[in-house]
Parts: structure tokens; sequence; C-alpha cells
């Protein structure tokens, strides 16, 4: 895949892979395109060249984001800043989400914000309250359970623990396990790099918009050359 | 990687957490300023007019009233053609100037339904077509409809090409010039006037509800009326049937907005337009849509204000654009994308124009104090050193949403 905004390449020949049910985290260090890249897939920047395939014949490639996640492609994505809508309500906020499924009858998306409740119930307490007045990691929280609303098979982080404390990072991280063990499968960018991969299957680790290593993550972690440039080891 | 190395990255990852934290602050700063509800701040409005008027120039208690009231009555009519306004600033993020044309476009379009046309044989039980009700209808939905092309043929093409929001202002002035001379040349400069016309059960409600002591007051929504005496004095004030319908039907529009924004799918999806318009895309919303939707209750808000505003005085072609800047000194004072805001700062602005009106027209011109001319027309200039005086202390306005930077 190749992208990048206006005549600025930034992604120069990606190719990566999430499997059914797997946590896959793409690190790298600041500027390598890792949002740039998650950004080409659900279709925020356009796509110079490749293709973006779901379920081995879904191509998404040229698609607009609204395209993308109402035409019953199971995607969602979760930006790392701006993620939710400051002056509506949380509970606006999370029916939103729920948008790309139309043909649902209300009960079900009530049903499966209850569920979302169970994941996340800090949510539930502050439910008319505006989410501009949130927290870092209940904002996190909230961006996270918008896209559940969804109900997508695929997930786009794109660093989630960004800008929280390292505790509220620990919980984020330990929600994402949890999503995980739902059967999802999650795309993961960070900055966190070790933390990120000791949950993760596989890595991808990014460097000036190409892939300069790629295996199972505790191989990553293991990897001395990747450990000295990325993840502050010796 | 040496200690030194690390130091440096550790830095880095630093100032990018600061970096994010700062733009989440931003975020935070974008909560409305008082209130939430605009029936709140509107009585907070009146509140703060009452004594004011009261220490300027209106000294007896009938003549407060009649100012009072045709202060509510200006508000009302401020309310009506500015909230368009402010709903496609805070979607679309750029000012319409053509949004005068929405006036000139609504009240001609009254014009051409009540005079082209036998209105009043076309009638839907006993509401026909020249009265405002079916009238309001049909204005709204043809300025909307208006609207709506603009974005078509205007908005939408330079949106595309990633037009800045200065060039899709400077692209609306024009859009506006055109629109106007167009309606300038089918039309002619001649004055015109539109009568508003009620529904002919009004009077005999209206008669009915005079004989019934306790429900008296509620007449004057349906009987024929020009002046009211005060209660246990021979003084009389002018308050009439059309007065109190241009306030009701602003605050019906106010309750059916609110109603909108809040409660419907369409409402909510538009704030998160305004909010977000990438986020909104990812979920879900189709973006072009609810443009569309905006511009059409946009337009059609400002069509049925215009109705009330313009129509029953004289009007010409010119008459919209002539609104245009009281209606962008409202918008600018409740902070340019604020719903409250613009309702809030119609009645603050109508309170001071009355006032100024008044401190003008009751000066003593052989004061030496008084070093302007009383027959001059000062009654815009209260208004503007106002917003000039808030905007110093506030810059995005009572109500702004957002910080001034990112605002234009």
């Amino acid at each position: 895949m190749v992208s990048g905004y206006g005549k600025l390449q930034i992604i120069n020949g990606v190719d990566i892979e999430l499997n059914k049910g797997e946590l896959v985290t793409i690190i790298g260090p600041n500027g390598s395109g890792k949002s740039t890249l998650v950004k080409t897939i659900i279709g925020l920047v356009p796509s110079w060249s490749g293709k973006i395939i779901i379920n081995e014949k879904l191509d998404i490639t040229g698609m607009k984001p609204y395209d993308i996640v109402t035409k019953q492609v199971p995607i969602n994505y979760v930006p790392q800043v701006n993620n939710v809508f400051p002056t509506l309500t949380i509970e606006e906020n999370l029916l939103l989400g729920a948008l790309p499924r139309k043909k649902d009858p209300k009960e079900k998306i009530q049903e499966d914000m209850e569920k979302i409740f169970e994941i996340f119930p800090r949510l539930k307490e502050r439910l008319s309250q505006k989410a501009a007045l949130l927290s870092g990691g209940e904002r996190q929280m909230l961006a996270l359970g918008r896209a559940l609303m969804s109900n997508p098979d695929i997930l786009i982080l794109d660093e989630p623990t960004a800008a929280l404390a390292p505790v509220l990072a620990d919980e984020i991280f330990n929600k994402i396990i949890e999503l995980k063990k739902l059967g999802l499968s999650i795309l993961l960018v960070e900055q966190r790099a070790t933390r990120a991969l000791k949950i993760s299957d596989r890595g991808y680790v990014l460097v000036s918009g190409k892939v300069a290593f790629e295996d199972k993550a505790e191989n990553l972690i293991n990897n001395e050359k990747v450990g000295e440039l990325y993840l502050g080891k010796r | 990687m040496s200690e030194e190395d690390k130091e440096i990255q550790k830095i880095i990852d630093e100032l990018n957490e600061e970096e994010i934290k700062e733009i989440q602050e931003v975020k935070t700063e974008k909560q409305s300023f008082v209130t939430d509800h605009p029936i709140v701040s509107l009585v907070i409005a009146i509140l703060i007019f009452i004594p004011i008027a009261w220490v300027f120039s209106v000294f007896t208690f009938t003549n407060l009233l009649q100012q009072f009231l045709f202060s509510v009555e200006r508000a009302a009519l401020y309310v009506m053609v500015c909230v368009g306004l402010t709903l496609t600033t805070r979607v679309l993020k750029f000012a319409n100037f053509a949004h005068a044309e929405f006036l000139t476009i609504g009240v001609y379009t009254g014009l051409v339904i009540t005079s082209f046309t036998n209105a009043s044989e076309i009638c839907l039980g006993d509401f026909c077509l020249d009265n405002i009700f079916l009238l309001s209808i049909f204005i709204f939905i043809i300025t909307g409809a208006f609207a709506v092309l603009g974005e078509k043929l205007i908005f939408g093409p330079l949106r595309k090409r990633n037009a800045t929001p200065l060039s899709l202002m400077v692209a609306s002035i024009g859009f506006g010039l055109v629109i106007r001379q167009l309606v300038s040349d089918f039309f002619g400069g001649r004055d015109q006037k539109i009568d508003l016309q009620y529904p002919p059960f009004f009077d005999k409600v209206g008669s009915n509800l005079e004989s019934i002591p306790v429900l008296k007051i509620f007449s004057i929504w349906f009987s024929e009326r020009v002046e009211f005496s005060i209660i246990g004095t021979t003084k009389v004030i002018a308050f009439n049937r059309n007065m109190v319908w241009k306030v009701t039907m602003m605050i019906i529009l106010v309750v059916l907005l609110q109603l909108l924004f809040k409660k419907t799918t369409l409402g909510i999806s538009m704030r998160a337009t305004a909010d977000d318009i990438d986020l909104a895309q990812i979920s879900g919303i189709n973006t072009q849509r609810i443009i569309d939707w905006t511009w059409f209750i946009a337009g059609g808000v400002t069509g049925v204000g215009a109705l009330f505003f313009l129509g029953p005085q004289a009007f010409v072609p010119f008459s919209g654009f002539a609104q245009l800047l009281i209606i962008f000194a409202v918008v600018t004072l409740g902070g340019f994308d604020s719903f409250e805001g613009t309702i809030v700062s119609a009645f603050i602005i109508s309170a001071i124009q009355t006032m100024t009106i008044l401190i003008n027209s009751n000066l003593d011109p052989d004061n030496p104090l008084v070093f302007w001319s009383p027959n001059k027309d000062w009654s815009l200039v209260g208004p503007f050193a106002t917003i000039i005086v808030v905007l110093i202390f506030r810059p995005r306005g009572l109500f702004g949403l957002v910080d001034p930077k990112s605002k234009l």
C-alpha cells in the first residue's frame, strides 16, 4: 500500500495482515507513518496504490469512511485524538456509534449498549454528561464504546493510551484484552511498544513508511535490534 | 542505545504527550457558557432588560411595558432570522453572507403566494394558503430548497475542492449579490407589503374568550385589536395580534429546533457533524446529507422569520441585505455558533436598540452634555458599541462554543 497527504508520500509500500481474532500491534518512532497507515485503511487518507481487502473478498480501497462503515463492512476505527463528539452527551455519542446498523431494532441496540456498560461501567454513571467533561481515560473508554456500538469484527485503535497516566493506560490495555477475548480482531497502533507487544499476537515495526520488522510479538520484544531502536533496551 | 539517546527519546515522548493533552484541553474548553436551555436564556435576557430600561429614560410603568413589548417583539424577529445563520456557521464553519438573501427569498415567496395566486381560496379546512400558518410552511419549504440549491451549485463544489472559509465567504457574498439582483430585476424596486392573515375562526374564538373574565387575556391571540388598557388605569398600550404571533412563532420554532437537536437522530447527527466531520463519517453519518438538511432548515427558518420581519413593513429586494449587519451583530455577540447564545443576544441587542432610540429621542438637545444630534438614527450604534465591549472581554462571544482561533 502506498499513500500520503497531497504530494507528500508517507506510506511507501506497506503490506500488513490481520487474521481473525488476532491482536496485531504496529509500533514505530514518531513520524513513521503509523497513524497515516490506519487512516488510509479506513479511508480518511486516499490510498495511491495497493488494495485494502476484508474477509478475503471485500475490496474497500478508495471508499469513503462513511461508505466503509455503512456498507456492512464490520470495521471501526478509534482515532488518536478528537475521538469523541465533545458537545454531545455520552448517550448520544454511543447512539451515533450504532448508526451503521440501521437495520437492527432499537431493543438490540439498547442491549448492546448495556453490554458496553458492562465493559466500561464508568460510562453508565455519566450517561447524560457532555463528552467534553470526561477525563482522558474516560474519553478513551467512550471512544472505544462508540466504536464497539457498530458491532465490528475488526477494530482499529490509534494510540488509545496516548496522553494517559500509566495506571489508566494499564486499564485501557486490560480492556483491549477483554475485547480480544470477545472475538474481535484488533489492529493496535502504539507508542508504549513493550506494553502493547506483551498483549499482542504479532507485531510490525514501521520505519519511514516501511515495515522494518515483522514477527510474533514475543520475538519482537526479544529481537535485539528492535529492542535497541524502539523499546529502549540495550 | 546510549543513556543520552534514551533521555532524548523520553523527552520526545513527553513532548508528544503534552501536545496531545493540550489538544484535549482545548476540546474541553468547547463548553457552552452558562446554560443549555434556550428558555432559561430567554428569561435571563428579559430579567437583564427590565432594570436597565427602568434606569434609563423610561420613567412610567406604561411606557416601560410598552417599550418592553416592542423590544420583545423585535427580539423575536431577530431570533427567527438569526438562528439559521448560527446553524450554518456551526456546521459549515464559514460566515454565509448570502444569508440575507434567505430573507429576501422568504418574503418574496410570501408575496408571490399571497398576491399572484388565489391564496385565500386554496384552503385546508379553515386554514387557507394566505394565512400565516400555511404560508409559513410553504415559505419554509421553498426557502429551504433555495438554500439547498446554493449548496449544490456553489458551496458543495467549493468545499470538495478544499475551499478555505474565506473563499467560501467571498463566494457567498457573490451568490447573494446575484440573487439580490435577480429578485430586483424580476419584481422591480417597488415597495411591497404582506398583510398577516389569520384563519377566519380566530375572530369567533377571540370574542368567545373575551366574554370569559379569566381567559380574557388569551383573546389577544385571536381577535384583532390594536390597543389594550392596563387594568385599573386609563392608559392604553399598543399590543396586537401580530406582535403576539411573532413571539409565539419564534417560540414554536425554537422549541421545534430544540427537539430536533436533542431528540432526533438527524439533529444529533447535525451536532456531531458540527463537532467533528471526520469522526462523523467514521461513525456512519452521511455528512453530505446532514449538510443538505442543515441548509434546508437554516433557509426555511430564516424564510419564515422574514415573513414576519419584513412582510408587515414595506419591503424591497434590498431589505434582506439591509438587515445583514444587525443579523451578524446578533450572531457575533452570541458566539457565532451557539443556538442559545443567539437567542440571548437577540434579546440583549433588541433591548439596547430600544434604549438607544429612547435615550436619543428623550434627550433635551439644548443640554450641553448631549454631543450627538437627537434627530439622527443612532439605533445601530448602541448595539455595536456593546458588542465591541463584550468582545474585548470575551472574544468568543457570550456563548461561543469554539475558541476564536479555530472559529473562522
